[in-house]
Parts: structure tokens; C-alpha cells; sequence
């Protein structure tokens, strides 16, 4: 374990319930408290429903706890106004879906530059970033193939790209192997290594043994039931 | 600034990106738009005939009644009317209906002494001022194939031909004052209508105090019991009366246009689609706020829906003023409909322009941006499960 005395990323006794008071309430994350160290490649491990992605969403600020404590970089993230928690997840944290949530009529480079609009990066300076997030991925001469006509590999790099192109100090994985072959889950456990080796934060949420077999993997969370029922270290 | 300008312009490429729905919107909201902004330039240019017709119209009009029907009136009437205290010029007037069979047009036939009844525009030449001399106006130009150093033959009262040298062609800023006219000397109107001598159709009276008009009306209507004196008010009643009936006609199908954009607007505003609200959803999820969702929302509204307007007011612009209003002029058309064809004279009120497009753009927009809204301001863990 690569702890520190102060953890980049820490809940306290975290809880976030769906549809509170109704017939249909989920406690999808039940007092959960864990933390993240600078650095580390951090995998939450569990079934389908045992709530990885809920805890997920808390720790990239997507949403906010309905009780507990969010920490990043020492500031109380769910405290935070609508405003100031996008301006977090924008700056902190990338990004990379299950179903990769590309624009499939949007070429690839434009895809990348999404993160980018509501910022007051330049046009010039933003194509800049984009065609060096996709050239470190390979994918910088098919910057702009439509992303529909693009393999499922292809889209995948174009993804991670996207979730590189802010420079963030997190990079947030939700299943990212689960539609993926042998060679392309390989692959990109490779790129997530080069990730790490920048010295970026690693966040996976997997029920897929290769990912947390893998040996950057630093330390796995096992969840059950919105619950962390164990900790090992790879 | 600069993230406006990139917000503005990552809407303009969502917009190309769906370019065949968005065409499909802009086409049929335009049309909605060129419907509307044709009847209410009609209405205005309706409105404004009204107007230029009465700034012509005499304080009080003396008619002869015979029967219950207007008759000819002695002209020698006017000389009792004249020394009625108050009273200025008096005027005999010498008009009339023409079916033209040539053409299967109405025209308007008018005498003058020395000027005109009305404020009349000469394009070219000068108004009679000989035997047989007339001036025709643009619309009896057209349909009779005349204008100026050309010929004008009428059938006279008995059945005779008579040939009139055109020496003018005008128009006034009233396309249906002038459009069916022709002047004549008044010598020759009475001729060729077979008017008796000492005889007129009406007599207009000069009243020098507006608030006097209805009291020289009470007394030559007591010196001259067989007469009907109308005056000014009651002629702006009449008119009043036809143009508000013609707008009234024009509003039916303003509502109908009306309605149309309203479903649209509804149809926009009851939702969006489950492709838009994911992306909503991958947006936020990459650090776009709700308020930058919203600018995005606002700027593809507003884009969508100021190219429409613009689209559909030039349209209404080139029906109305280039093309006549040729597809709704029927509709308001009536009882001049033997009538030459007469082009409506612009009337472009910019207020008008301004609260069409404030009553179309505005509610588009916020159609378009309000579902959103509620899209933009759930989690964006949303879109990850």
C-alpha cells in the first residue's frame, strides 16, 4: 500500500440512497469510508449492484453523498455548489465510460475537444492538446474519422484520449474491459500503465479479473452491497 | 467571452451535425413565419390605404336622395350651401362606375375642374386639362394596354365609342385609390355618362371648424330635405368598417398560422429525445455545468429560430411587396374582385416586425432550452448507469 499521511482522495462513512422515502429506495453506497492515495491504481471490485459505480460517481464528484464526507486535495467536495463541484470534475478528474458515451457523428478530435468548450482554453491551443492526447494513443491519423466508423478499439483510445485531454489528476474507469477481447483489454491495461507511469491517479470500478490481476494494479476494494467487505493489495 | 464564443460555436456544429432535422424545422417554422409576417404587412398596408383615402376625404359630402336612392344632385344647391355661415369651397363632383368589357374590370371614372379630389402622383405627364384628354392609373395602364401619347376608347351612355388621348398615368401612395382609376375633364365625364345639364353626382362642402361640421349637416339637410349630407366621420366609419372586416378575414388566418407555430413550439417544448438527453448527460459528465448546457441549448434555439425568422420575413417581404401578396389576396380581395389587379403599397411598421419576432423567437427559445433544463440539472452519474 502507497498511503500517506494525508490521502488525496478520502470518504467518511459515505451513504447515497436512490429514490429516498419510495417504494423503489436503493442504498446503492452504505457507510462507506476508504480512501485514495496520490499516485496509486485504486480497483473496487464486486459483483453487478454491489455499488462500485455509485462509489465511482461520489469520488469523481459526479454526484453528491446523501450523507457523509467527501475529501479531495483536502477540500469537502460535498459542500460544494453545483458550480464549483463541475469546476472539481473538470479540473481533477477524467473520465472513461463502460459504453464509452462517444458523439458518433462528431469526428474523433472533436470528441476529444469536449472537455474543452466550457473553459477559456483557446480553439488553437485546444486542437493543439486534442491531436497530442490522440497521437500518444496512436489515433492521431484517424483525427477526423467519424467516430461511428471506428472500431470498437479505435473508440475506446478516442475515449481515453478525451478523458486525458484536461490533464487530469484522476483518471476515473468505469468497466472499462467490459465489452472488450483479450487484446484489446491487454491494451488498454497497457495504456492505463503509461497513465499511471505519468504519475496520474488511477480509479478502476471491475468485476473482471485481468484488470485486477494486472500488475499495476496497487490495491483492490471488495464490495458487497454498497459495502467495502475487504482490502487486499495486488 | 471566449468560452461563449466556443459554446456558440460547439452549437452551430451540433446543429450541422443534425442538419436534415434542423432543416426540416427551419423550412416549416419559416413558413409559419412568412404566413404571419404577410398579414400583418397586409394589414398594415390595408390599414394605410384606409389612411391616404381619408386624408383626401371632403369635411362633408352633400348627396341627393330620390326613392331612398342616391340621385343626381342640381348643382345650383350649392350656391344656398356656399353662403351658410362657416362654409368654404363647395364642389360638384362628377364620378362613376365602368364595367369595362374589354377586360371584365371595374374602373373608377373621376372629373376634375382645375385639381384633383385626391392627392394624386403623376408618373408621367399631366392630367387633362382639354377636351377628351384623360389620365389613367397604373392598374387600367396595365389591363387596357395604354399609357401616355396612347389612346383610351370607352363606350359611352348611349353606346357610342369614344376616343380619350391619355396625357397621364399616376398613382398615388394608395394603390386602391388609384389603381381602377381614370380622370377626366368633368365636361367629359358628364358626357360620357349622360349626366343632364346642371346636374352632379355629389357636392363636396368646405367646413372651416371641424367641431361645426355636424351643424352645417343639420342645416342642409333643413334647407334641402330630398338630400343626405355625409360627413367626414361617417365616411371614416365606412371605411373603418370595410378595412377592419378585410383585416378581420386576414386574422382568421393569422390565428390558423398562430396555431401552427404553437404545436411546433409545444412539440418542441414537451420533450427531448433520449439520443439529446444522453448527450446532456455525457457533457456534464465531462465537465460542462448546467449553465453551459443551457448556453449551448439557448444558442441552438436561438440560431435555429432567428434563420427561420429572418427566412420567412424576407419571404413575406418578396410576397407582399414583389408578389403582390398574390397567395393571400384572394382571401381579402371581396367585392373588388373585378378590379384590375392592384400591387399593396409597403407598410413595413418595424415595431410590428419587432413583436412578431419577440412573440416567435423568444417562445422557440425557451421551448428549446427548457427541457433541457431538466435534463441538465440531474447527476450526470445519470448517464453512467
Amino acid at each position: 500500500m502507497t498511503a500517506s499521511a494525508t490521502p488525496f482522495i478520502a470518504s467518511d462513512g459515505v451513504s447515497k440512497t436512490y429514490n429516498p422515502g419510495r417504494a423503489d429506495e436503493v442504498r446503492a453506497v452504505d457507510a462507506v469510508t476508504m480512501h485514495v492515495d496520490r499516485g496509486e491504481v485504486l480497483v473496487l471490485e464486486g459483483p453487478s449492484g454491489s455499488g462500485k459505480t455509485s462509489l465511482l460517481s461520489l469520488i469523481g464528484c459526479m454526484s453528491r453523498p446523501t450523507s457523509g464526507r467527501i475529501v479531495v486535495d483536502g477540500r469537502d467536495v460535498a459542500k460544494l455548489a453545483e458550480g464549483a463541484l463541475t469546476e472539481e470534475r473538470r479540473r481533477r478528474f477524467g473520465f472513461i465510460f463502460q459504453q464509452f458515451h462517444l458523439i458518433p457523428d462528431l469526428p474523433a478530435i472533436d470528441n476529444v475537444l469536449v472537455p474543452l468548450y466550457p473553459t477559456e482554453v483557446s480553439l488553437r491551443e485546444m486542437r493543439g492538446r486534442a491531436l497530442g492526447a490522440l497521437a500518444r494513443l496512436g489515433m492521431d491519423g484517424k483525427a477526423s474519422r467519424k467516430v461511428r466508423t471506428l472500431s470498437g478499439g479505435e473508440q475506446q483510445r478516442v475515449a481515453i484520449a478525451r478523458a486525458l485531454v484536461n490533464n487530469p489528476q484522476v483518471v476515473v474507469a468505469d468497466e472499462p474491459t467490459a465489452h472488450l477481447d483479450r487484446r484489446l483489454a491487454e491494451e488498454l491495461l497497457v495504456i492505463l500503465e503509461g497513465i499511471h507511469r505519468d504519475g496520474r491517479t488511477v480509479v478502476i470500478a471491475t468485476h473482471d479479473p485481468r484488470v485486477f490481476d494486472h500488475p499495476i494494479v496497487d490495491r483492490i476494494l471488495e464490495m458487497r452491497d454498497g459495502r467495502i467487505v475487504g482490502e487486499r493489495r495486488s | 467571452m471566449r468560452r461563449h464564443l466556443k459554446i456558440l460555436e460547439f452549437a452551430l456544429s451540433s446543429l450541422w451535425r443534425r442538419r436534415f432535422k434542423n432543416l426540416a424545422i427551419v423550412v416549416v417554422y419559416a413558413f409559419v413565419i412568412a404566413v404571419l409576417a404577410s398579414i400583418l404587412l397586409m394589414t398594415d398596408a390595408l390599414r394605410s390605404e384606409a389612411v391616404e383615402i381619408l386624408v383626401g376625404a371632403p369635411d362633408l359630402v352633400v348627396q341627393r336622395v330620390a326613392a331612398g336612392r342616391h340621385d343626381l344632385i342640381p348643382t345650383d344647391y350649392a350656391t344656398e350651401i356656399r353662403a351658410l355661415p362657416g362654409v368654404g369651397e363647395v364642389r360638384p363632383r362628377y364620378w362613376g362606375y365602368y364595367f369595362d368589357a374589354f377586360t371584365e374590370s371595374n374602373l373608377t371614372f373621376v372629373g376634375i375642374d382645375d385639381e384633383p379630389p385626391y392627392e394624386l402622383e403623376l408618373l408621367e405627364g399631366r392630367l387633362p386639362s382639354g377636351p377628351y384628354e384623360c389620365a389613367v392609373g397604373e392598374g387600367v395602364a396595365r389591363v387596357r394596354a395604354t399609357g401616355v401619347g396612347h389612346e383610351l376608347t370607352l363606350i359611352s351612355h348611349d353606346g357610342l365609342g369614344v376616343i380619350f388621348d391619355v396625357v397621364g398615368e399616376f398613382q398615388s401612395s394608395s394603390s386602391i385609390l388609384t389603381n381602377d382609376l381614370v380622370v377626366f375633364r368633368n365636361a367629359d365625364l358628364a358626357e360620357l355618362f349622360g349626366f343632364p345639364e346642371g346636374r352632379a353626382v355629389d357636392l363636396s362642402v368646405e367646413v372651416f371648424n371641424d367641431a361645426e361640421v355636424s351643424t352645417v349637416a343639420a342645416k342642409v339637410k333643413r334647407i334641402f330635405p330630398d338630400t343626405r349630407p355625409i360627413t367626414r366621420s361617417e365616411i371614416l366609419r365606412t371605411y373603418d368598417a370595410v378595412f377592419s372586416w378585410r383585416s378581420g378575414m386576414l386574422l382568421a388566418v393569422f390565428a390558423g398560422a398562430l396555431a401552427a407555430f404553437c404545436i411546433l413550439a409545444w412539440d418542441k417544448a414537451t420533450g427531448i429525445s433520449a439520443e439529446e438527453r444522453r448527450e446532456i448527460g455525457v457533457l456534464k459528465a465531462l465537465g460542462w455545468s448546467t449553465g453551459d448546457v443551457l448556453e449551448l441549448k439557448f444558442w441552438e434555439g436561438t440560431a435555429i429560430s432567428l434563420t427561420a425568422f429572418l427566412l420567412g420575413l424576407i419571404a413575406a417581404l418578396v410576397h407582399v411587396v414583389l408578389l403582390g401578396a398574390s397567395l393571400l389576396a384572394p382571401v381579402i380581395r371581396g367585392w373588388s374582385v373585378l378590379f384590375p389587379e392592384f400591387r399593396f403599397t409597403p407598410a413595413i411598421s418595424v415595431y410590428q416586425l419587432f413583436v412578431l419576432g419577440f412573440l416567435t423567437v423568444v417562445p422557440y427559445v425557451a421551448s428549446t432550452v427548457a427541457p433541457s433544463w431538466k435534463a441538465a440539472v440531474t447527476d450526470p452519474e445519470e448517464v453512467m448507469r
